[in-house]
Order: C-alpha cells, then structure tokens, then sequence
C-alpha cells in the first residue's frame, strides 16, 4: 500500500516539476522589443464606398517585455519619392480621401500588437481609373523599443473604390436550350464579382467569354452583357425573377446576399436561358 | 489501475502542451464600420457623400448630386426622389423610402455606439463647370490635335498637308458647350480660337495652331501609335477573293494598291479614299502582268513581272508617280536562275533619281537575292548581283530584302518563307541578329521596308496566315537586338508595335506588304499594310514632344 501511495505520488509530482520549470523558464527569457507594421511593401486596397476605416497594425515583439512603448506612426508624403519614380502614373492620395485621428499608437506592458487607424472618406463613384499611394511609416518609437527597419513603412495604394456588393460568390445553377426542360450545361463555381458602379457588378456569364453586369435596382437585378460581351444578347428571362436580397455585415464590410437569376442569351446561334444562384461566399 | 495510470498521463500532458506553447494569436486587418449617411438615387444607382465627413459637427448635411447622371450622359438627375442609407449596424430613422431631398429633411442618426443624432439633409443640384476640350480632330485629313491643357492649346503638325477649309471633330466636357459652330469650316493653317462654356456658364479659350514642336530624344512617341485609317479590299471596289492583290507602293500622297492582271488604285494615302486609277502602260503585255510593286524615297513606282522559269525575261517598268501616264522600262533581264522564280517580291533603298539599291528575292532553293544597282540616277547594269543567303533553311517561295543604305557594303535585312528572318553581314553572309519566327507569333514572313526616323531605325515585317495577317515594327538602331528574345525584358524596346490582326479571306498563298513612310516634316511615320483578299490599313507614329507645344 505504502508503495503504492509513493507511485501516486511520483506520478503527480514529477510532471508538475517539469510544467514549473517550463514557467520559470519562461520568466527569465528576455528578448529586446522590435516595432513594426504588420503590412509593408506595397499593398493594394479597395475602399469601399462612403467612410470606411483601414486598421493597418503595428506589432511589438519580443518576450516579457513589461514597458510601455508609444510608436508615432505618420502618413508620410515625404517617403513617396522612390516609389512614385518607380511606379509610373501614381500620385499621392489627396488628404480630401483620408484622414488620421491620431499618429501615437500606445503599447501596454501585455500589449502586442494595436491598430492605426486611417479614416477613408469621400469615397465615391469618381473613385476611379487614376493610381494613388499613401506612404505610411513609423517615424520614431518612446520607450524600450527598436524600429524594425526593413519593415517600417508601407504604400498603401489605391485605384478603384468597391460597392457593397463585390466580393466572392458561389454560383449554382443550370443552362437551358430555350424551350427545353433539359439542362445542357450545369454551372457549379465561385465566381468573383467586381464594381463597375455603385449598384452595378462585373461577374462571369454562363459561357466561358461572357461578362455579365449585374445591376441592383431596389431589389430586382437587370442582367446586361458587359463590353465586349455584347454578342450574346444578354438579357433578363422574362417572366422569371431576378432579385437580390441581402444586408450589409459590418464583419465582412460588404453585404451577405445573394442574386438570385434567370437570364436569356445567344451562343453559337442558339438561344439560351441560365437560372443561377450567387451565394456570397467566404 | 492502468487505466487511471492513463488518464492521469493524458491530462498532464495535456496541460503541459498548453502551458508551455506561447500566446498566439491572428490579428486580421480588422475594418470598423463608419456611421457615415449616404445617398442614392430611388433605383439605388449612384453613391453622393455629404459635403462634411463624419463625425458631423453641425445639424445639417449636404449633398451635392451633379446635374446629370451619369455626368456624361443627358439624364437629368431628380433629387425630389432620392434614398438616404447607411451602413448597419448605424442606422437612421425619418429616411425611409424615396425622399425628396431638394428640401431639408429631418433624421435621426443612431451610430454603432448607440449615441444618437438629429440632423437635416438637403440635396444640391451641381452644374458642371468644367469647360475642357478633351479631343481634336480634323477627320477631313485624318489629323490629330495635340492637347496641352495647361496652356489650353491644341498643335497641329501637318506633315505638309493643307490644313484649310477643314471642319474638326471634337470631344468635350459633359454639358459644356463651343463657339463658333464647329460645323463651320475653318482655315487651320493659323490660329483658330474657340470658347468652350461650361454648364454653369465658365467660359474657356483654346487655340488651335499649326505647330513646329521639339521631338522627343530619339525615336518614336510609343502613346503615339494610332489607327490612321483602313479599308477593305472591297470597299475599294478590289477583289477580295481571287489572291490577286499582293503589293503597295507610296508615291507622294498617294498610297499604290497592286492588283494583279488590272489597272491598279491609288488611295489618298493621309485618308484611305479613293484617288485614281493607275495607267499601267507596257507591262500589261508581259506575262504574269504587274505582279508585285514597289516604290523609293521618292516616290517613283517599279513594277515587275513574275517569271517562272530560266531564260524568260524579267521586266520591270518605272513611273515616277502614280499618276505618271508614260511609264519606261527601267529592267530587262533574262533570267539564269534554275528551277527558280523572280518578281515575286522586291525592295528598293534609295532614290531611284540618284543612288539606290534594287533588291529581289529569287523564289529558288538556294536563297538568292538579286541586286541592281542605281548610281546618279543610272541603273549599273540590266544584270543583277546574285547574293546569297547562306542559312540551311530555304525559303523557296516568297522572300524580302533591304539594306541600311545605299552602298552595295551595307548590311541587309533579309526575310524569306518558308525560312529566316535576319540581320545579315554583307561581306559574307554571316548572321548578326536573327527573330525567332516562332516565339514571335509568325506565320508567313517576307515583306519588309526599312526607314529611319527621329534619329531611331525602324524596319517593318509582315505576318500572313490563311484568314488574316498582321505586322511587326522593330527598332533595328542597333539592328543585332532582332536577335532579342520575346518575352524577355528588352523585347519591348525592340519590337515596338504590333499591329492587330487584319482578317482576310482564304489567302492560301499567304501574300501581303508593309511599308514605311516618314513624313516630309519627320515628325510622323506610318507604316502601311496589306493583307491579300482582306484589308489595307496605315497605322501613324509621331515622335512630338507634346510637352514643348507651346
């Protein structure tokens, strides 16, 4: 009995040790604080249309560093030279599209990683067709903290806005000769769907060359031939429903909906119906 | 027992995992929405923010809705029905459905926070005040205006042609209006000025003048590369099935259309219109009639004969324009080329007037180019020089060449089919810089023709296949770089334009021509091509340095 109490005992202690030692361990490791942004290079972004908030991060490593540090992170025209040498046809992001509420981003003792908020504003259908950067950068850092300098500065660069429609789809659905019950063709993918207007979407068609625009007029959607798909003759099916339901969801910045539609078009001259489904996707 | 032994292990190690793996976590570029009111119109087309961005200070917002929308089209915009929306979870109340917005109206703004807001909306209508010319054309002579806004200026560069009596075509800003009518015809050989007026009445003037602009360093404008103009075949009232219609020849202001076995067209070669009829002369008696034209420098004609055999007699016969009623025979050679055709395809360099080179690509096995030579004016010799092009493949059909210059020294360009396309030495054949055909999309190669402009060399080549053709333009200043592969990173500085394809009918003997001209001015370059049994079409280049129009 007696040894079997001493098993017991060993059992639970001796890996309670070791999971002490693992803490302890961990107590006295110390490495040296690097501030950084969590983006850097160029990268590209598509406001959405109206305000909308970017939230670039900045990231504090190393281990048990118990300061506080304050980062002064600026939008800096300053830095852009190279880049726009580099890049023909970009100028900066006129200040009428942005704007900083404020340039120290603060670090408590537990705190890794915090946002820097850039405030996108006037976004609107003029967004369009011209190439624009905004040069951000970590200008300097108070307390016991390094400036990581290959990854201190990012472009930020714009070319176009989005509407609240665009994103990732997944398309089911069925192609019909007109007239016939039978379906020729099944159509099963995501498809990606981009802005053309506020309320109008580029996505693929039915056949493998169509573009379709796709425009939301309050509930019923109007299925045009995109340029360069005029060909097909696309169409809404009359007396079959296109719609779309959905509502904004701040989580995705974009609306959770789906297109529900039936479209006529011609190929290889015959006429073709497709009733198809966009579900938006993740 | 064992089994508790096993649990007990479990858990530890469980834990154990946990306690030591570090705190990790993933940080998405999190978005946060903005209480930010926005408006639509009633069908939910376009996006109009407020004046003001959030957070809004005072108690009304306004919207400003252009007069039109879209902007560039004639629908009036109707703020009377408007929607005002935000993004959830923000919210407003006092703004459902359609609103009319050309008064204030009262909402509520309740923002993700909860705090809550009064505000009034009122809607603006904007007329548009830009007054802007955004193009210029004067289509009556095919020329383009080149814009300078900053100085609201528009230069023409004529390239000799009268720009009198010339109605232009012009693009401007939505809305705005111009004077005087640009129905009218105006004399554009000096300055015309034009007021444009904005939608809200801002007036701006613009002068349109003939200009002298600086070029640009070297070479052409790469923007610069337009469509002049293009005409089938049978628009032009030629054939467009019968494989009959194979050359060009440039002749002042005159483009040269060569049609087999008739009397050839002449088009206005700045337009595509029709001009005249060609008064072929002698050569209609030879066999195998005008079969392939070509021009000089200067725009005299040589037309040849096609002969098929060795000991018929190759002609060639000069016009000094296209209009010239009295053609000579310039050639009467008799052919010793066995089992080999000629007349098929030939170039000149030079003035046929002073010195110039003919070249004429034997259609035999063994890659022969003849070669006359002019001097002051004077052919050398009926007989020509045989050169050799000395590659394994053999073109045996069709085949091109033209030199740098006019010495019998200078180094050639040579393109035959079925077979090679290069920069050859002329000394002794060797290969200095060679297109791979494949890798650059070719099907048939042969036609070339060579000019220099803006400092810069530039050499023309034609692809034909069955149902369409296209052409290449290369800069050959450092003609070695023919050698530079596609796709590589200096392609691009070599082969500087690539016209689109031209379709054809069945063009099963793969015929067709490229030309270059240079404008007397030597600010513009157009490269002309044919492509049998479907179009011709000239495509213009300038080297203007738009910046210094003043």
């Amino acid at each position: 009995m007696r040894i079997k109490s001493r098993f017991w005992a060993f059992l639970i202690a001796v890996p309670a040790l070791f999971l002490s030692s693992c803490e302890s361990g961990l107590d006295l490791v110390e490495v040296e604080s690097k501030v950084y942004l969590t983006r850097s290079g160029a990268v590209a972004l598509t406001p959405l249309l109206g305000e909308s908030v970017y939230e670039l991060g900045v990231y504090r490593s190393g281990i048990n560093q118990k300061s506080k540090v304050t980062v002064d992170v600026q939008a800096d025209p300053s830095v852009a030279g190279d880049f726009l040498r580099d890049n023909a046809g970009y100028q900066l992001l006129p200040e009428m599209y942005y704007t900083i509420p404020g340039n120290n981003v603060e670090f408590g003792a537990a705190d890794e990683r915090k946002p820097f908020k850039i405030y996108l504003r006037n976004i609107d259908e003029a967004f369009t067709g011209r190439k624009f950067v905004l040069p951000v950068k970590i200008r300097s850092v108070s307390g016991s903290a390094d400036i990581l300098e290959t990854k201190n500065t990012v472009f930020l660069t714009f070319s176009r806005y989005r509407n609240v429609f665009e994103g990732t789809y997944k398309a089911y659905g069925r192609v019909y000769q007109a007239g016939s019950s039978s379906p020729e063709a099944r159509i099963d993918e995501e498809v990606k769907a981009s802005s053309v207007t506020a309320n109008t979407v580029l996505v693929n068609g039915a056949e493998g060359a169509m573009k379709i625009h796709l425009t939301v007029q309050n509930g019923e959607v109007v299925v045009t031939g995109a340029p360069g798909s005029e060909a097909f003759k696309v169409r809404n099916t009359g007396g079959k429903p296109n719609t779309y339901t959905g509502t904004f969801n701040p989580a995705y910045q974009a609306n959770e909906g789906t297109f529900t539609l039936n479209y006529t078009y011609t190929s290889g001259g015959k006429e073709k119906e497709a009733s198809v489904e966009l579900k938006f996707w993740l | 027992m064992n089994k508790k032994i096993l649990w007990i292990s479990t858990a530890w190690l469980t834990a154990g995992f946990y306690a030591c793996e570090r705190a990790s976590e993933s940080y998405p570029e999190a978005r946060t929405t903005v209480s930010a009111v926005y408006a639509t119109f009633s069908d939910g087309s376009g996006f109009f923010n407020p004046e003001t961005p959030t957070p809004y200070t005072g108690d009304t917002l306004k919207i400003v809705v252009p007069s039109h929308y879209p902007e560039e089209s004639d629908h009036v915009s109707d703020i009377t029905k408007m929607r005002l929306q935000v993004n959830p979870p923000a919210s407003i109340s006092g703004a459902d459905g359609i609103m009319d917005l050309s008064r204030p109206v009262a909402i509520t703004l309740r923002s993700e926070d909860g705090s809550e807001k009064k505000l009034f909306v009122v809607a603006k209508v904007r007329r548009s005040s830009e007054a802007l010319i955004r193009s210029f054309e004067l289509p009556g002579v095919n020329q383009v205006g080149y814009l300078v806004e900053s100085r609201r200026v528009i230069g023409l560069v004529s390239g000799g042609i009268s720009l009198a009596g010339q109605k232009p075509r012009l693009t401007l800003s939505p809305h705005a209006t111009i004077s005087p009518d640009t129905s009218l015809a105006q004399d554009f050989s000096g300055p015309v000025v034009y007021t444009v007026t904005a939608e809200d009445g801002t007036k701006v003037q613009y002068t349109v003048k003939p200009v002298t602009p600086q070029k640009i360093a070297a070479g052409l404008r790469k923007e610069s590369a337009r469509l002049l103009w293009t005409r089938k075949l049978a628009e032009l009232g030629i054939n467009d099935t019968d494989h009959l219609t194979t050359s060009l020849a440039i002749s002042g202001k005159h483009l040269l259309v060569n049609t087999r076995n008739a009397a050839n067209k002449y088009l206005d070669r700045f337009t595509g219109d029709f001009s005249g009829t060609q008064v072929m002369g002698e050569i209609q008696t030879r066999e195998f009639m005008n079969f392939f034209a070509t021009s000089d420098e200067a725009g005299q004609i040589l037309i040849s004969n096609l002969i098929t055999a060795a000991g018929q007699t190759l002609y060639v016969y000069k016009w000094k324009n296209a209009a010239d009623a009295a053609p000579v025979k310039f050639i009467e050679w008799k052919s010793d080329i066995t089992g080999g055709q000629a007349g098929r395809k030939f170039s000149i360099r030079g003035d046929l007037s002073r010195d110039a080179l003919i070249f004429m690509g034997a259609s035999n096995a063994n890659n022969t180019i003849l070669r006359w030579q002019v001097k002051d004016g004077v052919l050398l010799s009926q007989t020509p020089v045989k050169i050799t092009y000395p590659g394994t493949n053999k073109w045996t059909l069709s085949a091109d060449a033209i030199s740098e210059g006019t010495n019998v020294t200078d180094n050639l360009f040579v393109s035959g089919y079925p077979g090679d396309f290069v920069y050859m030495r002329s000394s002794d054949g060797a290969v200095l810089g060679q297109v791979n055909l494949a890798a650059s999309g070719y099907t048939a190669n042969h036609s070339l023709d060579l000019a220099g402009f803006n400092k810069a060399g530039y050499l023309a080549a034609v692809s034909i296949a069955n149902l369409n053709g296209n052409a290449f333009l290369y800069d050959v200043t450092d003609p070695t770089a023919l050698s530079t592969a596609p796709g590589s990173a200096g392609y691009a500085g070599v082969m500087v334009y690539k016209s689109p394809l031209i379709s054809s009918a069945a063009n099963g003997n793969l015929t067709g021509d490229v030309l270059l001209k240079v404008s007397e001015d030597g600010y513009k370059m157009v490269m002309y091509v044919l492509v049998t049994n479907g179009s011709v079409a000239a495509y213009e280049f300038d080297c203007v340095d738009i910046g210094s129009i003043q």
